[in-house]
């Protein structure tokens, strides 16, 4: 410093304080982003105590250090002679530097130390670099400034190398930290292009809607996907154009759900391509939320199951195959069962038309008589109708879907029907409790009638030839419990042996002499296919049971009517 | 319910052709009475008429079935004849049912008039079958009136032995054995009568050589 006297000594060394404290200050902040690991309330309190001791220094005295400067002496430094401070007076705010320098030393002391626990040679090279080197300069300014003040050293203050180390240091870490963006820049073009490579592979679209301004940005595969063009805008009323009108319900809910809560976003739907060819998509995706946990954006991708969704329509077609060969076998096995439950209406027919046509020949007919008769025989008739109409529809190959939900124990009603003459043949007796109220399940009749029926026909096969009367008895049983309509079926023949306990279910499973050992299978599939499900034990008492449980249907009203017929 | 007709007992399960059968049965000028069961048909058995009478039975029934029923009037005195009607006869309960001496068996469903024939022969087999009950009664009734001792010569008189051995052997005159009290023309007549009613000849082993 060459200042010619106090006066302008002091006043350079004013402003020395301000960019002084202007350089810490910086250097607090670079460490607070750079380490990421200092406490916030420590670096305010060393920004204040530096704003305060630079605002002292512009308010109270010649400078922070300074009340009143006498005279400045000259000495000689590096060959070169400097001024400095001779004799002088303290300002009484001088305390506020050290102050300000100890709470800023211990600020980058603290995130040093909490850096350095963190692990990894990166984090370390950073403490020892900038940390390090700037609690040294502080070291350093302080205890120089210190020694000045208390004339214990005839220097100059001198800061300008010291520091040059310090911005070495950040500089330093700051070419690395340019030269790794460039890398990471480039490795992440490299893996964009990698991710684009594998989604046109894989044939999946990556999209990303923004929930606020109800854009959707997509990958060009995504425009493909959906039939849009290349600049075409697209946001979320466009893309529910696309969606199919009947999937777009299920759409709408899934994103409602995934942003109401949930978080992740699964569908399938069908899209309509400008050309009008539909297309099976699956999608996913994740919600991103802002910190005040509002959702911002709905990211995911988008694969082409088309084929897939061909192969699985063509394995249901098959099964629904299976189903009805095996329905049709049954119904074979009770062709003799069926014949005499349809002779029973057509015999009665038979008779009364005599009886009618005689009293008509005779000239006499009885005039209560007759009409008696003619409805007798219409009821007759339509008993005979229902039989074949049943039996048509177990016999179709695809079972009509029923729009009405099915109640449970109609079907029953009308499995045991169908097997009346095999029930009193076969000497047992079937027991039904339909429960208080209704239970009705969404699921085809004909593939429910089917599970039942294979089950009452197992209870009946179960049944050993000479017991006694208990042990004929056959009970099924309605209930309902969380959603789920249950049917237990138990019969009190000699229960399921352990050797076929696990594979009862099992295809060609069966201990039946000239059993398929398809029924339970078949069954099974067909309660899971309705979301439901087949199991069986032993009861403890002795016996066999099966619970086929079916989901509720939602939304009905399943109490009875208060006219119902409730037993 | 005529209480002289012939009678035609309807037993099945089934309410229309309970329904269907009685109304033919009753314009063919019978009587019909219907059982649901072959339980409701054995309960109130003992108390029905002795009239011609006849069963129509279905072979397939909840409980006892119809061959059943039939095992079960087989030892009784009223000899019902059965008709078999079924939906779906299978040959082994077919065979059974007439070996057990059914009427007939018929397969739902029936020509109406075959039924009727059926019944019509069933309750004539049942009328010689009362006729013959009959005849049996009114010998057994005879039978009653004798004494002890007018027994014993009948037994010896059915033997074919002559009058005259007859007095000697349970000593007593010759003019006492005529059984007026029989009121049949000759003794033949009264072999065959004594027959019917089971009434065993005496057979006094090693006193009479035939």
């Amino acid at each position: 410093m060459r200042a010619t006297s106090p006066d302008s000594y002091s006043h350079i060394a004013q402003w020395q304080h301000f960019w002084t404290g202007l350089a810490m200050t910086f250097c607090m902040a670079f460490v607070h982003f750079y380490f990421g690991s200092g406490r916030t309330w420590l670096l305010g309190a060393a920004v204040g105590l530096r704003v305060l001791a630079v605002m002292a220094n512009f308010t109270t005295g010649q400078n922070l250090h300074i009340q009143e400067l006498l005279n400045l002496r000259t000495v000689a430094f590096l060959g070169e002679e400097v001024t400095i401070p001779g004799e002088l007076v303290l300002n009484p705010w001088v305390r506020l530097g050290p102050l300000a320098a100890l709470v800023q030393f211990l600020y980058l002391l603290d995130a040093s130390v909490r850096l350095w626990r963190k692990g990894g040679w990166d984090r370390k090279r950073r403490v020892l670099l900038i940390g390090v080197s700037l609690m040294a300069f502080g070291i350093y300014a302080s205890v120089h400034a210190a020694m000045m003040v208390a004339d214990l050293v005839q220097l100059p203050m001198i800061m300008s190398l010291p520091f040059l180390a310090v911005v070495m240091g950040m500089g330093y870490e700051l070419m690395r930290d340019v030269l790794r963006s460039a890398r990471l820049a480039s490795d992440l073009q490299n893996s964009e292009h990698r991710l684009s490579l594998a989604a046109n592979a894989a044939q999946f679209a990556i999209w990303e809607w923004n929930v606020l301004t109800e854009e959707i940005h997509v990958s060009r595969e995504g425009r493909q996907l959906y039939g849009l063009g290349a600049d075409e805008p697209f946001d979320l009323p466009r893309f529910n154009q696309v969606v199919h009108p009947d999937d777009r319900w299920a759409v709408q809910q899934a994103i409602q759900l995934a942003l109401a809560g949930r978080g992740s976003y699964a569908v399938d739907y069908r899209a309509v391509l400008p050309d009008g060819t539909e297309r099976w998509i699956a999608a996913s995706g994740v919600v991103e939320r802002t910190a005040g946990g509002k959702p911002k954006l709905l990211r995911g991708v988008s694969i082409d199951i088309t084929s897939r969704e061909a192969a699985e329509t063509e394995a249901a077609a098959h099964r629904m195959e299976l189903a009805h060969l095996s329905r049709v076998g049954i119904l074979g096995e009770l062709a003799g069962s069926i014949a005499h439950e349809l002779n029973q209406p057509l015999a009665a027919i038979l008779s009364n038309a005599q009886v009618a046509r005689r009293s008509l020949g005779v000239g006499q007919p009885n005039p209560s008589e007759m009409p008696e008769i003619l409805d007798d025989i219409a009821a007759d008739a339509k008993r005979a109708g229902s039989i074949i109409h049943g039996m048509r529809a177990m016999f179709k190959k695809e079972a009509p879907p029923d729009p009405q939900p099915v109640e449970v124990n109609e079907c029953i009603t009308q499995v045991t029907s169908l097997l009346h003459s095999e029930i009193i043949t076969r000497k047992a007796t079937v027991e039904h409790t339909p429960g208080a109220e209704r239970h009705k399940v969404k699921a085809g009749r004909v593939e429910v009638q089917q599970v039942l029926l294979n089950l009452v026909l197992n209870a009946l096969d179960a049944l050993t030839p000479h017991a006694g009367e208990g042990g004929r008895r056959i009970e099924i049983v309605t209930t309902s419990r969380n959603g789920k309509i249950i049917v237990t079926v138990r019969d009190h023949g000699p229960g399921i042996p352990d050797s076929m306990q696990s594979r009862l279910f099992d295809p060609f499973a069966s201990t039946k002499p000239g059993g398929l050992g398809l029924g339970l299978a078949i069954s099974r599939r067909i309660a899971h296919n309705l979301g439901g499900s087949l199991t069986a034990e032993n009861h403890p008492e002795g016996g066999a049971i099966f619970l086929f449980s079916l989901p509720a249907a939602e939304g009905e009203d399943n109490a009875l009517p208060e006219t119902g017929n409730m037993p | 319910m005529d209480a002289t007709l012939p009678t035609v007992y309807i037993v099945d399960d089934d309410a229309s052709i309970r329904r269907s059968l009685i109304r033919l049965v009753r314009q063919a000028g019978l009587d019909a009475l219907a059982y649901d069961s072959a339980e409701a048909f054995l309960g109130s058995v003992t108390a029905l008429p002795p009239l011609p009478s006849c069963l129509v039975v279905d072979l397939q029934m909840p409980g006892l079935s119809g061959l059943d029923l039939q095992t079960r009037l087989t030892p009784t005195p009223h000899g019902f004849p059965i008709i078999f009607i079924s939906g779906n006869g299978d040959i082994p309960s077919t065979v059974q049912a007439m070996k057990q001496g059914a009427v007939t068996f018929l397969t739902k469903p029936f020509d109406p008039d075959d039924l009727l024939r059926a019944v019509g022969e069933a309750l004539e087999k049942h009328r010689a079958l009362l006729a013959a009950e009959a005849g049996r009664q009114e010998i057994r009734r005879r039978l009653d009136r004798l004494t002890g001792r007018e027994r014993e010569i009948m037994a010896w008189v059915i033997t074919g032995a002559l009058n005259k051995q007859i007095a000697a052997e349970l000593d007593i005159a010759e003019q006492t054995v005529k059984l007026e009290k029989m009121q049949v023309p000759s003794v033949a007549e009264l072999v065959r009568l004594c027959g019917r009613a089971d009434f065993a000849p005496a057979l006094p082993a090693g006193r009479i050589r035939p």
